[in-house]
């Protein structure tokens, strides 16, 4: 299964969480090299 | 059981992924004072993040449903990570809320996609490592 670019754009608008509530824009994460998301299930 | 695995075959790789200049990052589903406790689990040390109210999962399009629990690749999956130490503990985020691996380029470009089809089943590492080189 391959995506889009423009899904990525939409994925970057997102925001998660950091350990101490700060949210962090996910596009952020790959504005300066190249990154490997890991989506896991839970924190189990 | 199972995504615990996972982060260790992750973490494992680590100085590989340095060398690239590659950047990783795991993203759960609990809240976000779980997230030193999942640190401690695992030993992980890359960056870590959560969204609990899985809007990223959703965009993403990753599964959501109790059958995707019970495939064949869970028990198979299961016996493995019980073999090696991995089961699983307290749940912390939505048990029925699959995963996935996206590899994304400085660019925004999206070099690797992967959406687990169930609970066990996730991105080969060694594809994650040729999607980086």
């Amino acid at each position: 299964m391959q995506i889009e670019k423009k899904l990525i754009h939409e994925l970057g608008q997102l925001t998660v969480l950091d350990h101490e509530n700060n949210a962090i824009p996910l596009a952020s994460l790959w504005e300066n090299q190249k990154t490997v998301l890991i989506f896991v299930r839970h924190f189990g | 059981m199972i995504c615990r695995r996972q982060v260790v075959d992750i973490q494992e790789q680590m100085d590989t992924f340095n060398k690239m200049n590659v950047r990783i990052v795991i993203i759960g589903n609990g809240f976000p004072n779980f997230i030193e406790g999942f640190r401690n689990d695992t030993g992980y040390t890359g960056d870590l993040f959560t969204d609990p109210g899985l809007k990223s999962y959703q965009l993403l399009n990753f599964k959501k449903s109790v059958s995707s629990l019970l495939g064949f690749k869970t028990v198979k999956t299961a016996l493995h990570a019980l073999s090696t130490g991995y089961m699983q503990k307290g749940i912390q985020g939505d048990a029925l809320q699959q995963g996935g691996v996206v590899v994304i380029d400085s660019a925004g470009a999206p070099v690797y996609f992967y959406a687990n089809t169930e609970a066990g089943d996730h991105a080969p590492i060694i594809e994650i490592i040729q999607a980086c080189s």
